[in-house]
């Protein structure tokens, strides 16, 4: 085995290492942003509970790919992009969008935490 | 070679450090946050050779972290990358003008980030070669008043000039710039006519500091608009703007000549140095020719733009 693929081989191993501990933290976030959802539906206009959704979208959106959820990284960059603009322009509407999202960013966290396919990544 | 990871997010900081051990990296330190990374920063033995920064970070975001680093002398020239989920460009022009080298885009490709890296790596050593000479001609010039030299063609780095940022950063700036960043930018090229004969009969340093007060000049003159300036040798700056509707013509060039004759650059005999400027032709690329490459942009202007015109004469006459 050259070099290269000893490197590779490594970085898969850390790969799935880390994508493991996502996956087992995913059942987490999903409780956290239904708490943020519940208090946006109460409360549309909490700002508060928008950024919280946003950064947590926002940090999804960042490593999803890498570890090879590839849909959730979709979900959470669409999540992320529709909750700036509900923050930005704060109607109805953009908070409805938000809403529909996050609440389908939820359901594949929870699928990630239920099942997570690791073989790709040898782990 | 001693890598600074910075990121508020624990995954993020793990899969950069794994993807950094792949190519090779192993002298890695993580930090989660701005302020963490300036406690790393102001407590380690040996100074960082590069610095991966994420934008969007809560507190002090990576774009002031970078400029705080910029100001440090240790690392005015260290390569800084940054990490962006972001694709606006009002970011990614921000992180230019602080000081970035380059850009990485989240989600990484750990392939594409490891040969970052490495170009990061090369110029990382070039720096310190350029912070030696530097020193080296900052002490020439204590001991006999004389500068270092530099080549009338070289295009040195003109530090302290807000929004003037590295040749090689523009480079960056502009191969990484999507097609629709690119076709939505104007860019100019501004040349001290007769700046081959300035150069060679004056003090190096003398030199610097006309091109440093014209590059300010230049900012100045382009000061409402989102913009970048660096500086390519032979006296010639080229300006990338950001947005269309910036009218970019005579009165541009005449603002920044006015700003130029209101505080001309002072030569180290005390006398007073005019700089007149001749502007290229603005160019705007149309749908099919978006500008991602400096050299692209200097083309047109090597045919435009003689080397010298009677003001070089003038001035030649003075030094």
């Amino acid at each position: 085995m050259n070099d290269l693929s000893k490197n590779q081989s490594a970085f898969d191993l850390s790969i799935a290492a880390v994508r493991k501990k996502f996956a087992d933290r995913a059942y987490e976030q999903s409780q956290q942003l239904d708490a943020l959802l519940d208090r946006i539906e109460t409360q549309p206009d909490d700002q508060h509970a928008l950024q919280s959704v946003l950064q947590i979208a926002h940090r999804i959106a960042g490593v999803a790919d890498t570890l090879g959820f590839g849909r959730l990284g979709e979900l959470a960059r669409n999540a992320e992009n529709l909750t700036r603009t509900a923050i930005e322009v704060n109607t109805r509407d953009a908070i409805g969008a938000t809403i529909q999202v996050t609440d389908a960013l939820i359901e594949e966290l929870d699928q990630i935490g239920q099942d997570t396919p690791l073989d790709e990544f040898g782990g | 070679m001693k890598i600074l990871i910075v990121d508020d997010d624990d995954f993020a900081l793990e899969l950069l450090g794994s993807a950094l051990s792949g190519a090779g990296y192993t002298d890695v330190t993580a930090a989660s946050s701005g302020e963490e990374a300036l406690g790393a920063v102001a407590h380690t033995d040996t100074p960082f050779d590069i610095f991966l920064l994420d934008i969007q970070m809560p507190g002090m975001d990576g774009i002031e972290l970078c400029a705080r680093l910029r100001k440090m002398a240790q690392y005015a020239s260290t390569p800084i990358i940054m990490i962006t989920a972001m694709q606006e460009r009002r970011f990614i022009d921000q992180a230019f003008a602080a000081g970035a080298m380059d850009y990485v885009n989240k989600p990484f490709d750990p392939i594409e980030l490891g040969v970052r890296i490495s170009l990061a790596a090369r110029l990382s050593n070039q720096a310190k070669k350029v912070d030696a000479y530097a020193t080296e001609a900052a002490s020439l010039k204590a001991r006999t008043g004389m500068g270092a030299a530099f080549g009338v063609d070289e295009p040195i780095a003109l530090r302290d000039v807000p929004r003037v940022i590295s040749m090689t950063a523009m480079e960056n700036y502009l191969l990484r710039l999507t097609y629709w960043m690119a076709i939505k930018s104007q860019s100019v090229v501004f040349s001290i006519p007769g700046f081959r004969e300035i150069h060679a009969r004056i003090d190096p340093s003398d030199a610097y500091d006309i091109l440093s007060d014209t590059a300010a000049a230049i900012t100045v003159g382009f000061k409402h608009t989102d913009h970048l300036v660096t500086y390519v040798g032979n006296g010639q700056f080229v300006v990338v703007v950001s947005g269309k509707n910036t009218v970019i013509g005579p009165e541009t060039l005449w603002s920044i000549e006015a700003n130029l004759e209101q505080d001309p650059p002072l030569l180290s005999s005390g006398e007073e140095c005019p700089i007149r400027l001749v502007m290229g032709e603005v160019f705007s690329p149309g749908i099919w020719s978006a500008p991602n490459r400096l050299n692209l942009l200097l083309r047109p202007l090597d045919a435009d733009l003689s080397p010298a015109g009677s003001g070089a004469e003038e001035r030649a006459r003075i030094w």
